[in-house]
């Protein structure tokens, strides 16, 4: 049938060359058949014939268009819309030409002119509305999605793109200030529909799985990346999202696996790079991370995470400059950065320099007003008489925030069962305050009973206040917890050997002894 | 659950987990010491020595020993290796004290206390040995000063009685009287003082005529 129409048209040309609907009809025959150079020069010579034919210079610009010859396609786009002003197939292609151009403002305008003409077609508004990027356009760009599906409700791009649009919910107020329009279960709604419409396409499945893996849905969203994984077994960034799932679950093998395949798939992906890195920095595969770290930092430069782990580890590097340098990049990065002041303090501590040690643990303070340890390590470095009432006020910050810091109470107790301080006028006054510190070290092994250094010094407070016998028996349960800690040995020896003590201790355990021979005889 | 109380156990137990435990193996050998076993602790403190190098309070620990044992050679020996490393020792110093005075070298047993009044002027033991050093008749202004302070450190009556005798034999000395009225003064604040009635009757007798015949 189709041979025959072709074969007829050539008829009538052979009859009548200059018959220009007839080379147009040839044209859009092979242009159905993908013929397309064969079908410009059809075109081309209606459009040479027939100086008004509007259908004619459309054609062509398309095709034109296709060939990327752009300027010729607007010319002839221009010279359709010149003879037809209400032509919305050659506004519609026009604006899509413009989008080639990156003429936006201009494609808009034209898309808004086919809507105009022609109020239910549905790419018009789609097109117009992936256009709306701005978070000022949020309400536009929806608007436009939703006519679209409204005119078309099998039209799956507009389901994808206005679901990729509620996924991320970038939008402004009236004032221009940034609001969080994000509206999860409308956005799961349309890529639902897209799926329904088009079971094929992996996308979708990412995107739902994207907002599953954010509602902590993790089992739900690895089926739903399977699936995109079966479906495009190269799909990077379906690779990245399971990774940061079994990432997650500490599946190691498996999220080593999948950002492996994603950085295979997609090369330029400093994200899976940096993830990779940071998995194998907690599994202490040092080399291999500190590779990948590099490279995460080589593609995206601005990654304050990048730089942080690298940092830390070149922390074990002999020259200490190297690490300071990330860390020091990571903060211009993101001054804000708590545990990057928190791990440059510590390696300036590691390095010896304890003034930049203070001020960096005193900074993460300053950015993380919660930041329990900072405050802690603060203090233990605040070691000076002079620094006392700091030390204090360090630690019992640090208790506030966080109760059951047991490292904390048992620093605080030292600090207080040595009591040196300054005076205003710089002498130096030794007034331990032992009840607290009794007090922090009794906190320390409530808290954790395993802590032997925390019984020990609670052992030397209660034999200075000549409590002999809790004396002996804390230092015996810090021996019994940690047999191998020699200064508590030798405290024991130290108290053994007052005489006084020794007494009252072995009235005491005698006293038990017979105490419990009582009870056995009692039971017996 | 059943506990040692013996010191030695747990000083051993200490030396065992860290044989570089400096407090623990100075103890341990000082028990050693006073249970008779000399050989035992230098052998501990030897080891030790060899180990860490010379340090100052061991080897002054070492010279102490010698010193009772009265191997002064040895005692001197090990005190100057330790004033070589920590010359402001007061142990060291006060061991090289008690040294110079077992050799009888008077002179030297009160540089070396003086050496330890430069740092620690607070020490009792110092101005009380210093004093217990100063027998010579020009030697008696020295040492009643001396056993003044001492007195106000440690008000013992053994300091006290010496400290009487010291401005008595002082106002019997002072021929010329020039100093008498001042030693008068002092002495009879002494004698208000309610330890002056503890002191033997003579020297009481002594001080009462001697201030008596001073006021006429």
């Amino acid at each position: 049938m189709e041979k025959d129409i072709e074969k007829l048209l050539e008829r009538a040309i052979e009859l009548n060359p200059k018959l220009a609907n007839a080379h147009y009809k040839l044209g859009v025959l092979h242009q159905s058949r993908e013929e397309f150079d064969t079908s410009i020069s059809y075109f081309e010579k209606a459009v040479h014939l027939d100086s008004s034919f509007s259908e004619a210079e459309c054609e062509l610009a398309i095709e034109l268009k296709r060939q990327k010859k752009f300027e010729e396609a607007r010319d002839h786009f221009l010279n359709a819309l010149e003879i037809n002003p209400n032509f919305v197939k050659a506004y519609f292609n026009y604006a899509l030409l413009l989008i080639d151009l990156n003429d936006i403002e201009e494609a808009k305008n034209n898309f808004d002119k086919v809507a105009e003409i022609d109020q239910n077609y549905a790419p018009a508004y789609y097109y117009k509305a992936r256009l709306l990027t701005n978070p000022d356009d949020f309400e536009e760009a929806l608007k436009h999605y939703d006519t679209a599906i409204d005119i078309n409700e099998g039209f799956i791009e507009a389901h994808y793109y206005l679901a990729k649009l509620l996924l991320g919910g970038l939008a402004t107020n009236n004032d221009g200030s940034k609001v969080d329009k994000k509206d999860p279960i409308s956005s799961k709604m349309h890529f639902n529909k897209a799926l329904e419409l088009d079971p094929s396409d992996p996308k979708p499945y990412y995107n739902l799985a994207k907002i599953l893996f954010e509602e902590k849905s993790l089992k739900e969203a690895k089926i739903l990346l399977s699936k995109a994984l079966e479906l495009m077994p190269s799909y990077s960034k379906a690779h990245y999202l399971c990774a940061r799932i079994y990432d997650l679950e500490d599946n190691y093998e498996k999220s080593s696996f999948h950002y492996n395949q994603s950085i295979s798939c997609h090369n330029n992906n400093p994200n899976a790079l940096f993830f990779l890195g940071k998995l194998q920095f907690n599994r202490n595969d040092l080399e291999e991370a500190e590779k990948n770290l590099r490279l995460s930092i080589k593609l995206d430069s601005q990654n304050a995470n990048s730089h942080y782990y690298l940092a830390k580890i070149l922390t074990k590097d002999k020259d200490s400059s190297l690490a300071k340098k990330h860390f020091y990049k990571a903060l211009e990065i993101n001054p804000e950065f708590a545990n990057a002041y928190f791990d440059l303090a510590f390696h300036s501590e590691n390095s010896g320099d304890i003034n930049e040690a203070k001020i960096h643990f005193q900074k993460a303070t300053d950015v993380e007003q919660n930041f329990a340890e900072a405050y802690f390590n603060l203090a233990r470095l605040s070691s000076t008489p002079a620094e006392y009432e700091l030390a204090e006020r360090n630690f019992e910050t640090a208790l506030e925030i966080k109760e059951d810091f047991d490292e904390c109470h048992y620093f605080l107790g030292k600090l207080l069962s040595k009591g040196q301080r300054m005076n205003k006028d710089g002498t130096l006054v030794i007034r331990p305050e032992i009840e607290r510190a009794v007090k922090h070290f009794r906190e320390a092994i409530r808290i954790n009973p395993d802590s032997y250094k925390s019984h020990y010094r609670l052992g030397l407070l209660l034999a200075e206040q000549e409590y002999f016998t809790k004396a002996f028996d804390s230092l015996q349960k810090s021996i019994k917890i940690n047999p191998d800690f020699a200064d508590a040995h030798y405290q024991l020896a130290v108290l053994l050997m007052n005489q006084k003590a020794l007494k009252e201790i072995m009235k005491a355990k005698k006293a038990l002894h017979l105490g419990k021979a009582k009870s056995n005889k009692a039971k017996n | 659950m059943c506990f040692s109380i013996d010191p030695a156990y747990y000083l051993d137990r200490a030396i065992d987990i860290n044989p570089d435990h400096f407090s623990a193996t100075l103890l341990r050998a000082e028990i050693l010491i006073d249970q008779g076993c000399a050989t035992a602790a230098i052998s501990l403190i030897n080891t030790y020595l060899s180990k860490n190098g010379d340090q100052p309070e061991l080897l002054n620990f070492l010279a102490n020993h010698y010193l009772t044992e009265g191997r002064i050679e040895e005692a001197e020996s090990y005190n100057n290796k330790a004033l070589i490393k920590k010359p402001r020792s007061y142990e060291s110093l006060y061991t090289g004290f008690l040294i110079k005075k077992t050799q009888g070298d008077k002179f030297s047993a009160i540089h070396f206390l003086e050496r330890i009044m430069k740092d620690d002027d607070h020490s009792f033991d110092v101005y009380w040995q210093m004093s217990q050093l100063l027998d010579e008749p020009e030697e008696l202004t020295k040492k009643v000063t001396l056993l003044e302070i001492a007195f106000s450190m440690n008000a013992r009556g053994e300091i006290f009685l010496q400290l009487i005798n010291g401005y008595l034999d002082l106002i019997a000395s002072d021929h010329s009287k020039q100093n008498s009225t001042t030693y008068c003064v002092q002495l009879s604040e002494y004698i208000s003082n309610p330890q002056f009635k503890d002191l033997p009757k003579s020297t009481q007798q002594r001080a009462y005529s001697l201030t008596a015949v001073l006021k006429k």
